[in-house]
């Protein structure tokens, strides 16, 4: 298991080489650059400036210094937070996103698991219609829809909830993100632990453990529920990614100083150096935690064993 | 003494297209100690008459009649007094040992927790029992192997371990469905060898379905004949084997393969196809398929009546002999 880890964090490697390359690139095909403002800049200062971030080099020249900054651990500079590093900045935005994004991803399992649950135990009921019903409207609304509409219900209407803003963190300002955030989720969670669920429930090792008289708690907990949770594991591995690196959409919606925000503003500004730190961070955190589900999925089930 | 009286037991599946009777009207009595076989091809009812005996019919099917194990009456009966009963008075072995474990859950576990159920055992006295039983049924090495998960058996140990896993409540009746079926030949010779040393050591009643005559004929004290849900014949083995008395028993006893009687290049079959239970023909449901039938076979169903003693027959064309 250990040497598997070892071998699939070898691999990714190549695999982030290739988004950093790719992701270079790309920013850079993007018209403008980071000192175009609506004031146009004297000739000579905008000069100093590209000098000063190596921006007058080639373009290979760039890649390669870039590379080469990497390899020692460096992200480097920003090019609009003036005198803050992309490092830096990830470290004040992660905090704030990883503490909406994993809030989301428990309320997303707790409630998905137990409504899935419940559908599944009741099947064909008015409760799992109902359940599933509001599950297909959950993943077919997308959240821009979502957090606008219940931000104008719970905190213009009703005057409940803020509208925005971080408020240091505080638990008000944190509810309607998360929800925001977690429906969808919650809604997909419902979904896949229900049909797995079910499907379990149907299978002859449960008809076994009925026909053997094992209370029904028992089969649900002892029998039932592990593999009825390994498609939940899977999907929470890119999910926790996603989570973590911060909704682009609902940060700028309700104004929260994390990465996903940090990301829109540098493809904004078009701080390359800022946008591909994020790029790498997200995708170095994606092959991690997929990594860290399919370990969970070698411990949860006995007949996937890695060497 | 009998342990179990069936009586009238129909079973209705709720399907898609409707109810669909695929149990009907079943009759039969169980002695203490004896083995019954019940023959019948797929879809004949034969392992549903047991689900429905246990409750353990999928949701939406409806089970009517009555199954009397001594002063209980199982149908209609609550799942938690079911429940009580699985396992400790009547257990069931199924005839895919690798589907039929949970393959989340080592042997050991899986056997374990039948003592801790029914005999309120805790882990350390029901692991004992659980390794002992292994040993009894003919698990080699089995100190080792019972902390082995379901993957990590082979076919014939699998269902080994599930008739381990059966005997473990110390059951008064034990209804093995196709318990050879799914298994390679060589290792079906086994799992019955086993079968009849359990008979051997007495006391246990035990039910033998199948699809096979041959797994039964050396087993069974009695032979119970279904055909499209109802009992065509019950016989004891030696007078069923001698002398079929229904149209459809002779038929399959002749369609059985003969080593011992050279010069037969084809085997026999019945002719036709077993009927949708949807569309049951108004008579007997063998009636299409028989040589025999007339026109009064074709209207009203025949009744499994006594043709002789512990023999009987549900054909209007075999009176009394």
């Amino acid at each position: 298991m250990f040497r598997y880890a070892v071998a699939r964090l070898l691999g990714a490697i190549p695999t982030l080489f290739a988004l950093v390359t790719i992701a270079f690139f790309l920013v850079r095909l993007a018209p403008g650059g980071p000192f175009d403002e609506e004031r146009q800049l004297p000739p000579e200062i905008e000069a100093n400036l590209r000098r000063a971030y190596n921006l007058d080099a080639p373009l290979s020249a760039q890649y390669l210094r870039y590379l080469g900054d990497l390899a020692r651990g460096d992200l480097g500079p920003s090019f609009k937070y003036k005198d803050y590093r992309v490092a830096e900045l990830i470290a004040t935005g992660l905090p704030v996103t990883a503490r909406i994004g994993l809030s989301a991803l428990v309320v997303a399992v707790v409630i998905g698991v137990a409504c899935g649950a419940v559908a599944a135990l009741r099947r064909n009921s008015w409760v799992d219609r109902l359940v599933m019903t509001l599950a297909m409207t959950g993943i077919a609304i997308p959240n821009f829809v979502v957090a606008p509409a219940l931000t104008l219900l719970l905190g213009v209407y009703l005057r409940i909830l803020p509208v925005g803003g971080w408020g240091d963190g505080a638990v008000r300002y944190l509810i309607l993100p998360v929800v925001a955030l977690a429906l969808p989720k919650i809604a997909y969670v419902a979904r896949l632990t229900r049909g797995s669920l079910a499907e379990v429930l149907g299978s002859p090792y449960i008809r076994t453990a009925r026909a053997k008289g094992l209370r029904n708690g028992t089969i649900l907990a002892r029998h039932a529920a592990r593999a009825a949770l390994l498609p939940v594991v899977s999907y929470l591995g890119p999910t926790a990614a996603a989570l973590l690196t911060g909704s682009v959409v609902i940060e700028q919606i309700f104004g929260i100083p994390g990465l996903g925000r940090y990301f829109v503003q540098g493809a904004l500004n078009r701080d390359y150096t800022l946008v591909l730190g994020i790029v790498l961070f997200y995708g170095t955190l994606i092959i991690l935690l997929n990594l860290l589900a399919d370990l969970a999925y070698g411990w949860l089930d006995p007949r996937v064993r890695y060497d | 003494m009998s342990r179990l009286i069936v009586d009238g037991l129909t079973v209705t599946l709720g399907t898609l297209s409707g109810p669909r009777t695929v149990v009907r009207e079943v009759g039969l009595t169980l002695g203490e100690g004896e083995t019954l076989g019940l023959v019948g091809e797929s879809g004949s009812g034969k392992s549903l008459l047991w689900l429905g005996v246990l409750g353990l019919v999928p949701p939406g099917a409806v089970v009517t009649g009555s199954a009397r194990l001594g002063d209980t009456e199982l149908v209609g009966a609550g799942q938690g007094q079911l429940a009580d009963i699985r396992g400790r008075r009547i257990a069931m072995v199924f005839q895919d040992p690798m589907t039929a474990l949970n393959p989340y859950l080592t042997i050991g576990r899986q056997l374990a927790e039948v003592v801790e159920r029914h005999h309120g055992a805790d882990r350390s006295t029901a692991r004992r029992a659980a390794l002992d039983l292994l040993d009894r049924v003919g698990i080699p090495d089995a100190a080792r192997r019972i902390d082995l998960y379901p993957h990590e058996f082979s076919g014939g140990m699998r269902q080994r371990a599930t008739i381990a896993m059966a005997l473990l409540g110390r059951p008064d009746i034990l209804v093995a469905d196709e318990p050879t079926t799914a298994l390679d030949v060589t290792v079906q010779a086994q799992i019955l060898d086993l079968f009849a040393e359990l008979k051997r050591d007495g006391g246990l009643t035990q039910v033998l379905i199948s699809h096979d005559l041959g797994v039964v004929a050396g087993l069974a004290d009695r032979v119970a004949v279904m055909y499209a849900g109802r009992l065509v014949e019950v016989a004891g083995v030696e007078d069923l084997f001698a002398c079929p008395l229904h149209p459809y028993t002779q038929g399959l006893l002749a369609a059985m393969p003969r080593v011992d009687r050279p010069g037969v290049d084809l085997l026999a079959t019945i002719p036709g196809q077993p009927p949708d239970p949807a569309r049951l023909p108004p008579g007997c449901a063998f009636a299409p398929r028989c040589l025999l039938a007339d026109d009064g076979c074709r209207h009203a169903p025949p009744v499994l009546a006594p043709v002789a003693p512990g023999r009987q027959v549900a054909c209007r064309k075999v009176g009394a002999p």
